[in-house]
């Protein structure tokens, strides 16, 4: 009944997708390819994205926060998942990813502020 | 600045993490300080603080991270390290150093739970040091509840509703999916339901259109998680639940009607919830039950002079509510738990509902009758 038991499940989600996105960024930002597994996660937001009515409420909740920060609409989705899974993002793709790092980062702060009670 | 800010501050960071290891190492060797069950808490505790050494050591060793550009990136990493440690050292290490008899009887108590109502995970350690109510930690599967409550029953069909926020958490398990669809149908219905309001312009004031804004992201962020863990605790543990929270909102609450419109709300009006509860009660056959907790909470806002508003008749229309309350129905028979009933004849079901039928029917003699009555009780010898 609390609230740090919602927020602390919120907060996993919001780190873990805030590591991947990171991940992702530094390979991409520093000229590397990255691997699969660095790629899936984040092409698996992406995809559900587009379709958020079939999302699980975790992905709805990311997708909420990238909202806050001017999420890409439902066409770019596409193309960003299709760049990645091709292994040639764009600045504009990047761009997206770093917006979305920025919304996380913004939210584990927010978090983490809550679950101290300050 | 940040790499000989980062050299200093990791070194501090891997000094502390070493602390932490040592503190459970030091609890792990005298064995009547951390019973078995407790073992689990301490193996992740220790590969989590593991983790997060090596990620420490890559802000330092990584060579993509001398790149000017990717600064932001390894400052974001660092502060997600410092989160992780920080809440590993306050809530798990913290549990594992100080376990006492109180612990022990309640992670027995919550194994008990679990038996009784088939539930399909591990049923997380108990620590009763909890500075707030009752606190689900999942990814430690900790349950931490405040220090006396063992000695209490009113209160402790709590333990259902954070057992349920170990379900919805939970990643990649068949076992588990059907209610976490039925979070996600809620949400749906909840999201449904404000995008409808949205569409109609007659009520489309700016500030209308804030508010119902943050009703959408409260419905994704927490109203639809807390709805679907107290029909869940409600399923699974009957009548009792639902005294239980009108219990809590007759100590601690304020307006049940209200409807937070803050965007980063958690939980549903104390109403609406109420309202979700009653309606699965009555899907369990607990009518007459149902009838009689509806009274008395009638009774409560009535004598606290509390009414619906009119945010809160816009927000959570009955038919909205009851489509909640089917789909979690739908969700808990699908995980195969045991649903609550009068001759369930588990134990610790048994006396929560018992103990609320005895705090009604002679309140004056209830505390006494608690006395004698303790949880622990209905944990078998030997366990």
């Amino acid at each position: 009944m609390s609230d740090t038991a919602i927020v602390t499940g919120g907060y996993q989600d919001v780190r873990d997708m805030a590591k991947s996105v990171d991940r992702l960024l530094l390979d991409l930002k520093s000229g590397l390819s990255p691997d699969e597994v660095t790629i899936k996660p984040v092409v698996e937001l992406v995809e559900a994205l587009q379709d958020e009515k079939s999302a699980t409420a975790s992905t709805q909740f990311l997708g909420l926060l990238w909202g806050r920060r001017g999420r890409p609409s439902g066409s770019r989705f596409n193309e960003i998942a299709s760049e990645l899974r091709e292994h040639r993002a764009s600045s504009n793709t990047v761009k997206d990813l770093e917006d979305l790092a920025a919304a996380l980062d913004q939210e584990r702060a927010e978090i983490s502020q809550r679950m101290r009670g300050v | 600045m940040l790499d000989a800010y980062l050299t200093g501050s990791v070194g501090q960071l891997m000094e502390r993490a070493r602390h932490l290891q040592a503190s459970i190492s030091r609890q792990l060797a005298v064995p009547k300080n951390l019973p078995p069950e407790f073992h689990t808490l301490a193996q992740t505790c220790r590969n989590e603080v593991n983790n997060l050494v090596f990620d420490l050591g890559s802000l330092l060793s990584d060579s993509r991270f001398q790149r000017a550009d990717l600064q932001a990136i390894r400052l974001r990493a660092y502060k997600r390290i410092v989160e992780e440690l920080d809440f590993l050292e306050l809530v798990g290490v913290a549990a594992l150093i100080r376990v006492n008899e109180e612990d022990r009887s309640m992670t027995k108590v919550v194994g008990v739970i679990a038996e009784e109502i088939k539930y399909p995970l591990i049923p997380p350690v108990v620590s009763c040091q909890s500075q707030g109510y009752f606190q689900a930690f999942p990814g430690l599967n900790l349950l931490s509840i405040p220090q006396k409550e063992v000695y209490f029953l009113l209160h402790l069909p709590d333990l259902y509703h954070e057992l349920a926020h170990f379900l919805l958490t939970e990643k990649n398990n068949p076992a588990v999916e059907p209610f976490q669809e039925a979070l996600r149908r809620s949400i749906m219905a909840g999201r449904g339901h404000v995008a409808d309001l949205l569409s109609n312009e007659s009520r489309g004031t700016k500030g209308f259109v804030n508010k119902l804004r943050a009703w959408d992201a409260n419905w994704v962020c927490g109203w639809g998680i807390e709805l679907c863990c107290d029909l869940f605790a409600v399923l699974a543990c009957g009548p009792a639940f639902a005294w239980s929270h009108l219990h809590l909102c007759a100590k601690r609450a304020g307006d049940p009607f209200l409807v937070d419109n803050a965007p980063d709300s958690t939980h549903p009006s104390d109403a609406a919830r109420m309202f979700v509860m009653l309606e699965a009660l009555g899907n369990l056959e607990y009518s007459v039950e149902a009838l009689a907790i509806e009274e008395k909470w009638n009774q409560l806002l009535a004598q606290a002079g509390y009414a619906e508003n009119a945010d809160y008749t816009i927000c959570f229309p009955h038919g909205l509510l009851a489509r909640v309350a089917s789909y979690a129905f739908v969700g808990y028979q699908s995980i195969g738990c045991a649903p609550s009933s009068k001759w369930s004849g588990a134990k610790t079901h048994d006396l929560f509902n018992e103990a609320w039928q005895r705090f009604w029917s002679d309140p004056k003699l209830y505390a006494e009758w608690e006395k004698t009555n303790r949880v622990t009780a209905s944990v078998p010898p030997g366990l």
